[in-house]
């Protein structure tokens, strides 16, 4: 705190530039809803947290159906995002070119229907399992599997699956017949269970999704 | 004009860099780890050439604005072994301490290539590890506990001249904005009182996420306490991030008069909420899969700490075990 009146054109330039970014990513970081549109809302996560609102706000003397509240916070949501995608214009190339940013959404919502991918053979046409999550007999190539970059594209690619999740699936089908000479084909596919609070009832259901089958023939 | 003073004095404040010097080693050393990690896979070409060539990537060609360097350079694997190759040398060089502006720069540019061929598989830490090498390039990491320090001075330890402070402020502030904002967005009923604090026990349950089949196994409702506990502290933890700047400005005023500065002064709530944060990423690192995510969040933690308190804490470890002898 010595020498306040003291300071070169550096300092003042310096705290100046300090000054500018921080106003600039103090902004990039606000928490800013993004659009949210109906197909988003159609996640079943999604689905569960409204309910859960509708029925805290019903309590508070809100009452409002999911559907409603669905409509409101698409309606609430548009115009902010309009606002701030086109106020952050200017800076969009560097953040780009250099992949900076301020986005922290960390496990915003936990995911109450997890996937779990599943890696089959068909071997004498019979499908046997090759690579299960958390399943020590069935880890074949579990380290790359659990790798974080890896599981990114499958992970991301389980409620919506896009290109990404073909190419994946080409690229795992290709070296687990190059593996297993014996093997005719690979089967990979998603169960989705749901996990319910602790005391609540047990929800055992699953759903199989994204299955996709390669056999040799599809992969030459 | 006295504030903006003030504000100036702040940002010229000036320190030997050691921990930003072991933020560039630590930081580093994570990265190294995880771009080895994809070489040793052999994924470089798996997931920096576009699907036309067999890797993940989709539509990376068709894009309004393709990456860069697929717009100045063919792609094919062994461009994208190239880009790999570039990143680990950098990554080699930050660690010794080798030309770091120069070095983070190159570094900085093809890391956010990685991120534009294949989003998917760039998480949030590696944005922020890229926000805090931006910071070190502009910083004196490369002062100290460097190779070019051991070669300019004749030390590893370099000539202990002071630098300006104001990198080790950005990292700590934007860490302190991370943790706030990440406990903004827990919007989730489940991370609070009114969906239980039950977040973990969701998280945990996913196999894609969690180290071992904890649910299976029959842990997670045996210790669900437990993990509603986790969860408030997580978002408790992360909704008091600001409080570390209050901890700063009154370490930063610590001459002016105030019970609530003597009391943070006192108790350093900088080191309890430090030491929380260290625990609650241990048990990331224990309980889930999130590859470097812990890590890389705890190599960023010296910036909370003052060069100065290495040397007070020596001090203090010495006198310890001269009086336990």
């Amino acid at each position: 705190m010595d020498g306040v009146s003291s300071f070169s054109l550096r300092d003042h330039l310096r705290a100046l530039a300090i000054t500018v970014v921080l106003l600039v990513h103090g902004y990039i970081a606000l928490p800013i809803p993004s659009t949210v549109n109906a197909k988003q809302f159609s996640n079943p996560i999604a689905k569960e947290e409204l309910d859960r609102w509708v029925g805290i706000l019903g309590r508070r003397g809100v009452v409002l159906s999911r559907a409603e509240l669905q409509a409101q916070v698409i309606e609430r949501t548009r115009g902010i995002t309009t606002f701030r995608k086109k106020s952050l214009e200017p800076i969009k190339p560097f953040n780009r070119i250099t992949g900076t940013g301020q986005a922290w959404g960390l496990f915003t919502y936990p995911n109450s229907f997890p996937h779990t991918m599943f890696i089959e053979l068909q071997i004498d046409d019979v499908w046997q399992p090759l690579y299960i999550p958390v399943d020590p007999e069935h880890d074949w190539n579990k380290r790359m599997f659990v790798f974080r970059r890896i599981r990114g594209v499958y992970d991301d690619n389980a409620n919506n699956p896009r290109q990404s999740y073909d190419n994946f699936v080409e690229w795992v089908s290709g070296m687990a017949l190059e593996e297993h000479p014996q093997a005719t084909a690979v089967r990979i596919y998603y169960r989705q269970g749901h996990v319910t609070l602790p005391g609540e009832e047990k929800d055992t259901k699953t759903e199989i999704k994204n299955e996709r089958i390669l056999s040799r023939q599809d992969l030459q | 004009m006295k504030l903006w003073s003030k504000w100036v004095a702040l940002w010229s404040q000036r320190e030997v860099p050691t921990m930003l010097a072991l933020i560039r080693i630590f930081v580093g050393v994570v990265l190294l780890w995880d771009f080895v990690e994809i070489g040793l896979h052999g994924l470089p070409d798996v997931m920096w050439t576009p699907q036309e060539l067999g890797g993940l990537p989709s539509n990376v060609l068709q894009r309004k604005v393709p990456p860069e360097v697929f717009t100045y350079l063919d792609p094919s694997p062994e461009l994208a072994w190239g880009l790999w190759g570039v990143i680990i040398l950098c990554l080699v060089l930050l660690v010794l301490g080798v030309a770091t502006p120069l070095v983070g720069v190159v570094l900085v540019l093809a890391y956010a290539q990685t991120a534009l061929i294949l989003p998917l598989s760039d998480r949030g830490i590696d944005l922020l590890l890229r926000n805090v090498l931006m910071v070190l390039i502009f910083s004196k990491a490369g002062a100290t506990l460097s190779l070019q320090a051991k070669l300019k001075t004749g030390s590893w330890l370099g000539d202990a001249k002071t630098h300006p402070s104001w990198p080790r402020y950005l990292i700590a502030l934007q860490l302190v904005v991370m943790y706030f904002m990440a406990g903004v967005q827990k919007t989730a009923l489940t991370w609070t009182p009114l969906g239980g604090y039950n977040a973990l026990y969701i998280i945990l349950h996913d196999p894609h996420i969690a180290r071992m089949d904890w649910a299976g196994m029959g842990v997670l409702d045996a210790v669900s306490p437990l993990l509603r506990l986790g969860t408030a502290a997580t978002h408790i933890f992360e909704w008091g991030a600001p409080i570390l700047v209050l901890a700063f400005w009154f370490r930063y005023t610590h001459e002016r008069p105030g019970r609530l500065r003597a009391f943070f002064l006192r108790w350093d709530v900088r080191l309890i909420w430090v030491v929380i944060g260290a625990v609650l990423h241990l048990g990331i690192a224990i309980a889930m899969q999130l590859g470097v995510f812990a890590w890389a969040m705890l190599a960023l933690f010296p910036a909370w700490f003052h060069p100065d308190e290495i040397d007070g804490f020596r001090n203090w470890w010495k006198k310890r075990r001269s009086s336990q002898t």
